[in-house]
């Protein structure tokens, strides 16, 4: 009697694959789901993390989360079936109009059309848009070979896609990304990709004032709800404004040379938490927990790695002499810097 | 010669303005040569890092209120760790952007400022201090000076002074004549004469102004 009901390992798996079809969930989850107890559900979860089938995201003595390596979810954070599906059935239906004209288009291009589809028509604004390294995106990606049903797209949704098929056709990504950088709460990537990058290519004189312009620039634009990211950011501009008013020229490339090395890596920590800032609003709260421990987890790897490149970067700097750095001597610098004087007689 | 610096004289040599403090200081820090910089560990640990990070909090919010003229700087994040002094401060540094011929580099010119400054606070602490002196200032004598000082800072760096200088004879170099003076030392002693059997010999004071 007992052996009756009894799953076979497949079932198990294939049941397990289905639980994680939507997301990532823990042991515990998946567990009380397939009706399994938790040491044959971890079992079967390690074989199939050796067959390469899922993938551990989250180990901690209390928990452990799994996602399936189909998850075209960015970070397979926990958004929600219908965020998945939407968003995926989207990309597909974007991909099979473009194909349809005899086009494959790249990836990126169709997530820039995408966002523009969602912003330009009605009927689509459920599904999220979030910032991340390159600019708005949605929170999944697109795999040809994945199985996804193409979204119907009603008459004024395909007139729209339409048009934008025939603006970016035969163009390259960085044409929708630069079109993209246009609107309000860009303005941190568009100043990245209109001047900073730009100079990034050139080791003269000009370039350096240029770049030091804009990073400066850059702090500005530097979005205050990234917390995370802040005090890493900061750093780094400390350390470029030092670096590239350098009096001795070949220094002064040297550092240009580590700003450039480090940008990336600055730019991936604030992007990634841009991501996670956009995307938390569409989080079940059922999922914030899950949510928190990917975002902390991720961004505090990225972090602390770039962090110790900072440090001691900036321990090399804070031991320059500054008669070796540039200072500014024009009246408005004088009446900046006695203000801190002001400060200090108080202080 | 051993020199007990008040934190303002690092502030002076690193702001590089026409200033007579800041042109004396900088003078006073290039004749270095044998003499001994020192300076107390409250200052290194507790009061530069904290007055760099108000600094800091000062220079974000300038930043924000410029990019969005709408936001109220009391409800930014880090105001209500602002001294009023700070806040003072603050204030001027968004008027002087709002007289600001130049407008849109202002902010870049106060952010380069400011890390210039920062860097030569960072080279003087890590290169030209000798030596970092007393760990924890005697909570009496700190008390009786901040009686009449009346702040917490310059009673702690004070009281520091004048407790290492009975292992190492020191003079004291500030830019501040208000607080920093033989009378408020003196009235301190008076107001608990076991601190004069404890402290017999009371440093010298030097303002950098007067150097």
């Amino acid at each position: 009697m007992a052996n009756i009901n009894k799953k076979s390992p497949d079932e198990i798996k294939s049941e397990i694959l289905s639980q994680l079809k939507n997301g990532p969930k823990s042991t515990a989850e998946i567990s009380e789901e397939i009706g399994s107890n938790w040491l044959t559900t971890e079992k079967f979860l390690n074989e199939l993390k050796e067959a390469g089938i899922v993938f551990e995201i989250i180990s901690t003595p209390k928990m452990k989360v799994y996602k399936s390596t189909e998850d075209l979810a960015f970070y397979s954070l926990p958004f929600s079936e219908e965020i998945r599906n939407r968003s995926c059935a989207l990309l597909f239906a974007i991909a099979e109009e473009w194909r349809k004209k005899g086009i494959v288009p790249a990836r990126t291009m169709l997530q820039k059309v995408a966002i523009e589809l969602i912003e330009q028509t009605e009927g689509l604004k459920d599904i999220p848009i979030l910032r991340f390294h390159y600019g708005q995106t949605l929170a999944v990606r697109y795999e040809p070979s994945a199985k996804c049903v193409p979204l119907n797209l009603n008459e004024s949704q395909l007139k729209k896609l339409s048009e934008l098929i025939k603006e970016y056709a035969g163009k390259l990504a960085i044409h929708a990304k630069s079109k993209q950088y246009q609107k309000p709460g860009m303005e941190l990537y568009k100043e990245k990709y209109e001047n900073l990058e730009k100079s990034f290519f050139c080791f003269n004189e000009d370039n350096f004032k240029n770049i030091e312009k804009s990073l400066l620039k850059l702090s500005i634009f530097y979005p205050v709800e990234l917390k995370h990211s802040f005090p890493l950011f900061d750093k780094f501009i400390y350390c470029a404004t030092i670096l590239l008013n350098l009096k001795n020229k070949e220094l002064k490339k040297q550092g240009f040379a580590k700003i450039r090395e480090l940008f990336p890596l600055i730019w991936d920590a604030i992007t990634t938490e841009y991501f996670f800032y956009d995307a938390e609003k569409f989080i079940l709260p059922a999922k914030k927990e899950l949510f928190f421990q990917i975002r902390d987890n991720l961004i505090n790897l990225k972090l602390s790695s770039t962090l110790s490149l900072i440090l001691d970067l900036e321990s090399e700097i804070n031991s320059i002499n500054p008669t070796e750095i540039e200072t500014l001597v024009d009246k408005e610098s004088l009446e900046i810097r006695q203000l801190f004087v002001e400060g200090a007689e108080e202080g | 010669m051993n020199y007990f610096l008040d934190m303002c004289i690092i502030i002076f040599y690193a702001s590089d303005t026409n200033d007579v403090k800041s042109i004396k200081a900088i003078k006073f820090v290039n004749n270095k040569k044998t003499d001994k910089f020192l300076l107390c560990y409250y200052v290194t640990r507790e009061n530069m890092p904290k007055w760099i990070k108000r600094q800091n909090i000062i220079l974000k919010i300038v930043g924000t209120k410029i990019l969005n003229p709408s936001f109220e700087v009391e409800k930014m994040e880090g105001y209500e760790e602002l001294f009023s002094q700070d806040i003072i401060l603050l204030k001027k540094r968004l008027a002087q952007y709002s007289s600001s011929d130049n407008k849109p580099e202002y902010y870049l010119k106060l952010r380069k400022n400011h890390d210039l400054i920062i860097q030569k606070i960072n080279y003087f602490i890590t290169k030209l201090i000798d030596k970092e002196v007393i760990e924890k200032a005697d909570p009496e004598l700190k008390s009786a000076l901040f009686t009449f000082i009346q702040n917490n800072s310059d009673a702690i760096t004070l009281a520091s002074a004048i407790q290492y200088n009975k292992e190492e004879t020191l003079t004291i170099i500030t830019g501040d004549k208000k607080d920093w003076n033989r009378s408020n030392i003196d009235w301190a002693f008076n107001s608990k004469p076991e601190l004069v059997k404890k402290y017999p010999k009371i440093p010298e004071i030097k303002y950098i102004q007067d150097i």
